[in-house]
């Protein structure tokens, strides 16, 4: 009689946490923030621009989730539907470049935009993404957020770093 | 082949035994024992170790712990409790007890041997079957093994053995864990398990991947679990303690990517971990690395 047994080795999680935690992000900003009265009716919109990881969690996790009264729904926003309203529209580092083309088209608009690069807030960005000592967390701008007609809730300004 | 060979042996070890020592209980056990009935040798041995003339020889003790290794592997190879298998290593001590002059010893070594390894062989296929309350089954059958062993080579060492043994548990508790992740005591054996091997040695290349991976792969699991009932202040929280994981996984994985032969998981070990902590350069470096690696057909995309 030998030995017989082989042990077969654990496998590694490959999911992007980092992914995860953005989306899961972006859903408490759709919850914890406030738009006008005139963008609370219909669905709720979330648009991502880049990042398929993101849009795949957001589906995946809080699609058709409401959002108030609304119910949630989530594009991949592609050159074809960029310039459709959307209450928050996530503009991944992949696509830096169309930060300045989203921000015209939100011009008089009430989009909360949501990027994930050092530098986006200056760019006009309303929240970044950003690392904290390997945490995922956000700096935002309340004042564009105002001007927006966007108010920013209490938890989120309690949670925002600067 | 080797089963005829093993047989014609063991008739000349009879043959010998029967013409040197007038012990006719024993000698008609070893012949039933032959002829394959088992449960006739088994009373003749009952009959010969309780028979004043033959329960003090050596040979007595030896044809009974074969006929109890015939017992085990005919009806209970596959009990790890089995009945036939004790008898057999209390008919070893006997017959090592008796035997002064070591008559014995060339008989006995193989059946040692056959039986401490079916101990270890069985060790090890309890550790799939425990769980936190369990544990000490497995470990009980080790250490039959582990005694049996030291009789049969007072040189060898347990170490790799006994590694084996906790990389087995450890990797049986974090299945469980897996399944259903409210057992946190299954997380923490597996940890434990996974330690005692680092212990003993501080570069095996298992463990420190094992452990890379429970602690990244705990965190892994408790992001999954957010959902839209969690608060933003439970998310921060969670966040941190997830982050504190990652951290905890990272100096394990360096170690096996630097330490241990190159694999195509290791790469991917340092790039999900440094992805997770945010850092983006990091992540690329080594995706970079691992993509020369597959070029440079140094590893495989698959191992």
């Amino acid at each position: 009689m030998g030995f017989v047994h082989q042990i077969k080795a654990q496998q590694m999680d490959a999911s992007n946490t980092r992914a995860m935690m953005q989306a899961n992000f972006i859903y408490q900003f759709a919850v914890n923030n406030n738009w006008p009265q005139d963008a609370r009716k219909g669905k709720f919109t979330i648009g991502v621009l880049g990042n398929a990881e993101v849009f795949n969690y957001l589906k995946e996790k809080y699609a058709s989730k409401p959002v108030g009264s609304q119910v949630l729904e989530i594009t991949q926003v592609t050159e074809t539907n960029m310039d459709q309203n959307y209450h928050i529209i996530f503009i991944d580092k992949s696509r830096k470049a169309d930060l300045a083309h989203v921000m015209k088209n939100n011009k008089n608009g009430t989009s909360l935009v949501v990027t994930n690069w050092e530098g986006a807030l200056s760019a006009g960005a309303f929240i970044n993404f950003k690392s904290v000592d390997g945490n995922l967390r956000y700096e935002l701008d309340e004042a564009s957020m105002s001007s927006h007609h966007i108010t920013p809730g209490q938890k989120i300004l309690q949670w925002k770093v600067n | 082949m080797k089963t005829k060979w093993l047989y014609t042996a063991w008739m000349v070890v009879l043959a010998v035994a029967a013409g040197a020592q007038n012990l006719p209980l024993t000698n008609e056990a070893a012949q039933k024992c032959q002829a394959g009935d088992i449960t006739a040798a088994i009373a003749l041995s009952e009959k010969a170790i309780s028979s004043p003339e033959e329960m003090n020889e050596p040979f007595t003790w030896y044809v009974r712990c074969y006929i109890f290794k015939e017992q085990y592997k005919a009806k209970e190879n596959q009990q790890p409790d089995s009945p036939a298998r004790e008898n057999a290593v209390t008919a070893i001590n006997h017959c090592r007890e008796l035997d002064k002059d070591k008559t014995q010893n060339a008989n006995i070594r193989p059946i040692l041997k056959f039986i401490a390894t079916s101990y270890y062989n069985d060790a090890l296929l309890v550790s799939k079957q425990i769980d936190h309350q369990t544990e000490n089954k497995a470990r009980l059958l080790f250490e039959k093994f582990a005694s049996l062993m030291k009789v049969y080579d007072p040189a060898i060492s347990m170490v790799p053995y006994e590694n084996e043994l906790r990389k087995s548990l450890g990797q049986h508790h974090y299945a469980v864990w897996e399944k259903d992740n409210t057992q946190s005591d299954e997380i923490s054996d597996a940890i434990r398990c996974f330690n005692e091997i680092l212990t003993t040695d501080s570069n095996n290349c298992d463990a420190n991947y094992s452990m890379a991976i429970i602690y990244y792969n705990s965190a892994v699991f408790k992001i999954r679990a957010i959902g839209s009932g969690t608060d933003l202040m439970e998310i921060i929280m969670i966040q941190d303690e997830c982050v504190h994981l990652f951290k905890s996984s990272l100096p394990y994985m360096e170690k096996v990517y630097s330490r241990c032969p190159q694999k195509a998981d290791h790469f991917r070990g340092m790039m999900y971990v440094n992805r997770a902590l945010g850092r983006d350069a990091e992540y690329e470096k080594y995706k970079a690395a691992l993509e020369e690696a597959v070029k440079k057909g140094m590893i495989k995309a698959k191992d």
